[in-house]
């Protein structure tokens, strides 16, 4: 199993392979996300009026650990 | 001459018939635009799982009316399984039951069960489990008007067989059925056969249906029950149309995984995916979902391990809509005694195929109950460390603790013969034939052995109690009558 978090400066929605994995925080910490290892298109759809710079990338999430998940960051954009 | 002649216009008028294409097996319709919110899939009929009950997830074996008794057995005793949730409200096991993958013999249960909740307990003994199966698709091969049938190259035994099913159990039900009730009025069903051209784990969802660009919901579920049971060498082959039109685009996950470095399960899986758009792939053929994976295990460990799966259960978790997910999973497995190697003459032809048949297919079962408690033991144990970490970070108080994201308690169960305490009754039933016919009695015998199973099996009475610290297992007594009845007296 591998771990993963989608940090951008705001709030957002975060997918994995086109499937939502909800809001990248909740109380103001990052969320960690489960995947199965190997490449996945990571994306971001950016919540309060905001848009990502780069909304989708190809990440190969191996070797993570809960303690310290992988970081796929995103900027939001206004 | 009269009788001659209406012979001869008998022949002339089937011929006719013929000609127009009835003997003909029904083909699946083609699909010509995926809309992932319509079809047979789990968002579809389910609602999104609510975190305060538990996850029930139940995958049922081949082994015929045996393992159709033993499954049943199982639901039985889900059904007056009830545990009081943490508001006091009482709830049973059975209502908390979320999907159910099942093969071959396990899957005539979970197939009625689904398209009839409501009378499957009254009736689905008397529709299956007491029935001679057996005995009527053999009076159907000795019918002459099924040989004429039978020698047209579309039509084939297991055609037949279908209809058979079609007509006495499953009342001419088609997936659409599945689709059209009230949302979560059952669990998500899981059919799986084995597409024997890429010898790869098939599945009777509208995921697997939309890599045909076919419409599941106009297929009849006994088909898909007939393609999952469909014994090799007994049966043909059951033919499924590959449409050649564009429906759509395959999902995300099959792009990436062709990606990843090497060659794994995960990219397997979506060369096997990627295969139904194949220029010159018409058909997939498909027997019995045993020979990829006879506990239906596969797809569940898929749908937990990966966020691939079309039903993927790590999704869920990810939502964090997943408090406890309990498998458990019903094998049927029988494993018979020999005295061959007692003399030097080898054994025969008979048993030689038996050992061919069943030898790889018992150990594949075997890795699939172990990585699946294996995957629940490792993450337990990375959850452990976590918090491990977090009480060693408790002396430096500077240093924030971390979250622990692993939310989930994983409870495994699994029921088989083998685990049967009393030898005498252990070994009576792992010697049990694989057919579609058992006396009476013996199916009564594999109904309560499965019910005793579950209420000794350790890791269920565990899970239970996360859920319900009060609950207690009940005592299931089998009668020793009907232990002498089905395993004879002991001396």
């Amino acid at each position: 199993m591998e771990f993963f978090t989608v940090p951008c400066p705001g709030r957002g929605e975060g997918f994995i392979d086109g499937i939502s994995l909800g809001e990248n925080k909740s109380n103001g910490e990052l969320n960690v996300f489960q995947c199965n290892p190997g490449n996945h298109y990571i994306s971001m759809n950016c919540l309060a009026g905001k848009s990502c710079k780069v909304s989708k990338q190809l990440i190969n999430i191996i070797d993570t650990n809960p303690i310290s998940p992988m970081e796929v960051p995103f900027e939001c954009a206004s | 001459m009269r009788i001659l002649k209406r012979a001869i216009t008998m022949i002339i008028l089937l011929t006719a018939f013929c000609a127009a294409g009835c003997f003909h097996y029904p083909e699946n319709p083609p699909l010509t635009a995926i809309n992932t919110n319509e079809g047979y899939r789990y968002s579809v009929v389910r609602d999104d799982p609510d975190g305060d009950k538990p996850f029930v997830l139940l995958s049922f074996s081949g082994g015929g009316t045996r393992a159709a008794a033993f499954a049943f057995g199982l639901m039985e005793e889900l059904r007056n399984l009830e545990y009081s949730k943490p508001d006091g409200v009482k709830r049973k096991l059975l209502d908390d039951v979320e999907i159910i993958s099942s093969v071959s013999g396990g899957s005539f249960t979970s197939a009625y069960y689904a398209l009839f909740p409501g009378e499957f307990f009254t009736k689905f003994p008397d529709r299956f489990l007491y029935r001679n199966v057996e005995g009527a698709l053999l009076l159907r091969v000795c019918n002459p008007y099924n040989w004429f049938r039978l020698a047209y190259p579309d039509f084939s035994r297991i055609d037949m067989a279908e209809e058979y099913y079609n007509e006495t159990i499953f009342e001419r039900k088609t997936f659409a059925e599945l689709v059209n009730r009230q949302r979560g009025s059952a669990p998500f069903l899981v059919l799986n056969a084995t597409d024997i051209g890429i010898t790869h784990r098939f599945e009777f969802t509208q995921d697997q249906f939309d890599l045909l660009c076919s419409d599941l919901s106009g297929v009849r579920v006994s088909r898909a029950v007939a393609a999952s049971s469909n014994f090799p060498v007994a049966f043909p082959p059951m033919t499924m149309n590959i449409n050649k039109q564009n429906c759509g685009p395959l999902p995300v996950w099959i792009d990436a995984a062709m990606k990843d470095q090497g060659l794994n399960r995960r990219k397997t899986d979506a060369l096997a995916a990627l295969s139904y758009r194949a220029e010159g792939r018409l058909y997939a053929h498909l027997l019995d979902g045993g020979i990829s994976d006879n506990l239906g295990l596969r797809g569940p460990f898929q749908a937990v391990t990966t966020n691939d799966s079309a039903w993927s259960i790590l999704n869920q978790i990810n939502r964090k809509r997943l408090k406890q997910l309990m498998v458990i999973a019903v094998n049927a497995k029988t494993t018979k005694h020999s005295d061959w190697d007692k003399t030097s003459k080898p054994p025969g032809i008979t048993k030689v195929l038996g050992v061919v048949m069943n030898g790889p297919m018992d150990d594949v079962s075997f890795d699939s109950v172990e990585m699946t408690e294996n995957h629940f033991g490792y993450m337990k144990q990375l959850s452990d460390t976590v918090n491990a970490c977090n009480n060693l970070l408790k002396e430096c108080p500077a240093v924030k603790p971390r979250t622990n994201p692993i939310t989930t308690d994983f409870t495994f169960t699994e029921l088989s013969f083998d685990r049967i305490p009393d030898p005498r009754l252990r070994r009576c039933l792992q010697e049990l034939p694989t057919s579609f016919y058992l006396p009476r009695e013996t199916v009564d015998l594999l109904r309560v052995t499965a019910a005793q199973l579950l209420m000794t099996s350790d890791s269920f009475v565990k899970g239970m109690q996360e859920l319900d610290p009060a609950w207690r297992p009940r005592t299931v007594v089998i009668d020793g009558k009907l232990v002498d009845t089905v395993c004879g007296v002991q001396r």
